[in-house]
C-alpha cells in the first residue's frame, strides 16, 4: 500500500512471510476458500486471515523492519479471475512445468485492519485495474515428465 | 482437507504441521480453532516444497516468479505455482488499484494473489491434497 503511486512511499505490506522451507508467501487455506471452474475461465479466492504487515517490500525481504513493524493485521479479500483473454498449453523444460493455462481478467476487493487502529478499504471490484492474470491446471516437479 | 486416495498410501495434511512451519500466520475464525484441536504427528511434515526457480528483488532470492508483464505471450509465462511436486489448479494475478485508509483519503496498492489446489508431495515424501493461498 502506497501513499502515492505504486512503488513510491510504501506504508504497508501484508504478506504471510516466507516459510522456513522457502515457500514464498503461501499458506494452507480451507478448501472452500478457493473455487475453480477452469472450463469457464473462472476462479475465486476469498479469505479473512491474520497476517503480518511488514510496512514495505524491502523490509519484508531483508527482514530489517522500521520501528513498530512487523505488526499482525487482519486482512480480508475477495479475488476473482473471470473472462478468457487467451489460452495456451505450455510445456517448459527449464522450469519443469506443463499445463493448460488461460489468461483472464481479474478483480479484487480487500480490506485491512491494523492493531494501531489503521483501517483500509479498497475500491470495489474494477476489471480495468488488472495488470495480468492467469489460471490453469499444471503439473510440475516430480509430476513433470 | 481432502486425504489423497488410500490406495496410493497417502495421508491427509495436518494443518498444525504446516502452520508450525509458518510462523506468525493464523487464519481467522474456524480454521485456527481446528488447528488447536488437532493432534498432529511430530514425525510428519506436510509442508510443501518451493519451486526451484525465482527472482532476486533487493538482492534476496525468492522462490517465486511475478506474473508476466502485460503484452507477454501467454505461452512465455513462468511457472505461476509457488510449490513444486504439484499437480492441480493454479491461479496468479497482479492488480493495481486505489482505496482509502484511516488518515489517508486516497491510497494506491498492488496486490499479487494466487492459489494452488490439488495434489502435492510434501517434505515428508508423502502425497497430500490441499488448498494453498498465495497472498
Amino acid at each position: 500500500m502506497f501513499n502515492g503511486p505504486v512503488g513510491s512511499n510504501q506504508i504497508h505490506d501484508y504478506n504471510p512471510h516466507i516459510d522456513s522451507n522457502g515457500v514464498f508467501w503461501t499458506i494452507l487455506v480451507p478448501n472452500d476458500a478457493v473455487e475453480v471452474h477452469l472450463g469457464a475461465g473462472q476462479a475465486s479466492f476469498r479469505l479473512t486471515a491474520e497476517i503480518p504487515d511488514d510496512h514495505d517490500l524491502k523490509s519484508s525481504l531483508t527482514k530489517v523492519f522500521p520501528a513498530g513493524f512487523p505488526q499482525s493485521a487482519r486482512v480480508a479479500f475477495d479475488v476473482e479471475w473471470r473472462g478468457i483473454v487467451d489460452r495456451a498449453h505450455i510445456r517448459n523444460e527449464d522450469q519443469q512445468f506443463e499445463g493448460d493455462f488461460l489468461q483472464t481478467g481479474s478483480t479484487i476487493r480487500w480490506s485491512s485492519m491494523n492493531p494501531g487502529g489503521f483501517q483500509f478499504m479498497s475500491e470495489g471490484p474494477n476489471p480495468a485495474r488488472v495488470v495480468n492474470a492467469v489460471v490453469g491446471h499444471e503439473r510440475n516437479g516430480v509430476f513433470f515428465d | 482437507m481432502r486425504p489423497a486416495p488410500a490406495n496410493r498410501g497417502r495421508v491427509g495434511v495436518s494443518r498444525r504441521t504446516f502452520f508450525g512451519a509458518t510462523a506468525g500466520v493464523a487464519l481467522a475464525a474456524g480454521l485456527s480453532r481446528t488447528i488447536v484441536a488437532q493432534g498432529g504427528n511430530p514425525h510428519r511434515d506436510a509442508s510443501p516444497r518451493p519451486i526451484a526457480g525465482g527472482v532476486s528483488p533487493f538482492g534476496v532470492f525468492i522462490h517465486h516468479f511475478p506474473i508476466a508483464a502485460p503484452g507477454t505471450p501467454l505461452a512465455n509465462i513462468s511457472d505461476p505455482s509457488q510449490i513444486t511436486d504439484f499437480n492441480g489448479f493454479v491461479g496468479l494475478n497482479r492488480i493495481r488499484g486505489v482505496g482509502a485508509g484511516t488518515g489517508f483519503p486516497s491510497l494506491s496498492y498492488q496486490a499479487d494473489m494466487g492459489f494452488m489446489v490439488g495434489e502435492y508431495v510434501a517434505i515428508d515424501g508423502k502425497h497430500y491434497n490441499a488448498s494453498f493461498g498465495f497472498i
